[in-house]
């Protein structure tokens, strides 16, 4: 008996990502990625708030790997860094839906919280 | 693609800080090494070219940091039935086994007669919900061997066949306590298996097994809690004093006395206890069986021996003990 479970196809079961997986995925929506290339997209992302190290990495793209939302694709080298061959990961179709699913939130949530939002802090005079 | 990486200045990893690294990856679980650890040493090494700035002592401490987090992560996601549960897993398991028997040994003396309605109405079922929680937690923490998994739902009821078979003559009680025993061990097991749930639930769990492990947690903290509050109130039902006077000079003082020696659980302190009040309410005969002051004055057989090491030997000589005070008030009112 198999305890292990068949990855979701619903959204839903995923949205809202924790925060590092979600930096990551938001990443990945730019295209391939390597592992360095991945923690560097991230923290620009974030403009330096969410840095992470090789264990959260790579524990993170575990995860979304046994989640289904992410693959490997054909390793390679990145000649701006060095000579070494890197693993790159990618979006499945299904972590797509869920990149954009969650743009969509935070997006929607922008919006609401900035309707809401005192008029000082959107540089009016209030 | 390539990386946007912010690169400042670069310098190349020491071999002598990646070899380290290396090495501190072994508090990652096997199974996650083998299928990252190149990458991590691959990354860490781009850190230190791209971000050290010629000085390792910027990334050491993010990466410390990072290693402490995500390493306990792992191990716990290991042990909530990830890939590779195996020889750590067996140990987490003991552990847990420690654990759950602690809460025993906490709980074992509370009052169930005192505490009924709570017995029935909550220890019971949510004990039998634990031993539904050892049999999942035991699947999952000993990975992906079956016989591993077997032995490992037996090793929670070992109890069960070791109590009775260590405990003598009165192996019939001690039958009741061993299944109580093994099913409290399961409800240690389910309570971590939900502490497990819950914390991997911040990354990947679907929002009702959070919340079934959030009830799961709820009844095993309120069983073991109410356990553990049972246990205290027994033992202070236990530790009063016998009613009456106890000031120095009074019967009670004696008896006091006599109460704390039985207590210490060494027949010869009660005894010697006994023996020194200076007009003592127990006698001992050449049998060694206690008897009241009346009935050494009336010349009646005593009752127990008070060479039998149990506690209903204890509490008979407390309860003797108790007649003789009556017996000893009467006397002086009279």
């Amino acid at each position: 008996m198999a305890l292990k479970r068949k990855p979701s196809e619903e959204v839903g079961d995923f949205v809202p990502l924790p925060p590092a997986p979600l930096h990551i995925v938001l990443a990945l929506n730019r295209g391939e990625r390597h592992g360095y290339g991945l923690m560097s997209d991230v923290e620009e992302l974030s403009d330096g708030v969410i840095t992470m190290g090789p264990g959260t990495l790579y524990g993170s793209i575990k995860k979304l790997r046994a989640q289904g939302l992410i693959e490997e694709t054909e390793g390679r080298i990145d000649p701006e860094l060095d000579d070494q061959r890197r693993r790159y990961y990618r979006l499945t179709a299904i972590g797509q839906k869920v990149c954009d699913a969650e743009i969509q939130r935070l997006a929607n949530l922008v919006e609401r919280s900035r309707s809401a939002a005192p008029a000082r802090l959107l540089g009016g005079t209030a | 693609m390539t990386a946007t990486a912010p690169a400042s200045t670069t310098s190349e990893p020491t071999p002598r800080s990646l070899r380290m690294y290396e090495r501190l990856l072994l508090l990652y679980p096997r199974s996650f090494r083998q299928e990252y650890s190149d990458d991590m040493v691959q990354v860490f090494g781009d850190l230190i070219t791209h971000r050290a700035d010629g000085r390792l002592g910027r990334v050491w401490p993010r990466v410390f940091g990072d290693l402490a987090t995500s390493a306990t992560r792992q191990r716990i996601a290991q042990l909530s039935g990830g890939a590779g549960g195996g020889r750590a897993g067996g140990w987490i398991l003991v552990a847990l086994i420690a654990l759950a028997g602690l809460t025993l040994v906490m709980g074992s003396s509370a009052d169930l007669l005192i505490l009924f309605p709570v017995t029935v109405l909550l220890f019971l079922p949510a004990l039998g919900l634990g031993l539904i929680w050892s049999a999942t937690i035991t699947w999952r923490t000993t990975g992906a061997r079956p016989v591993a998994r077997v032995l490992g739902g037996i090793a929670c009821f070992v109890p069960a066949v070791v109590v009775p078979l260590a405990s003598g003559d009165d192996w019939g009680w001690w039958i009741g306590v061993a299944i109580v025993l093994g099913l409290i061990i399961g409800l240690g097991c389910g309570a971590i298996w939900g502490l497990v749930t819950l914390f991997q639930s911040r990354t990947s769990e679907t929002p009702a097994r959070r919340s079934w492990a959030a009830v799961g947690l709820v009844v095993a903290a309120v069983v073991v809690l109410g356990s553990m509050a049972g246990a205290g109130f027994n033992s202070y039902l236990n530790s009063r004093p016998p009613p009456g006077d106890h000031s120095p000079g009074n019967a009670s003082a004696q008896s006091r006395a006599l109460w704390d020696a039985a207590h210490t659980g060494d027949l010869t302190v009660v005894i010697a206890s006994i023996e020194a009040c200076a007009d003592p309410f127990v006698h001992f005969d050449d049998g060694g069986r206690a008897r009241s002051n009346a009935e050494f004055k009336a010349g009646q057989e005593g009752g127990e021996p008070v060479d039998e090491p149990m506690l209903g030997t204890y509490l008979e000589i407390i309860d003797r003990l108790l007649v003789a005070e009556d017996e000893w008030s009467q006397r002086c009112n009279s």
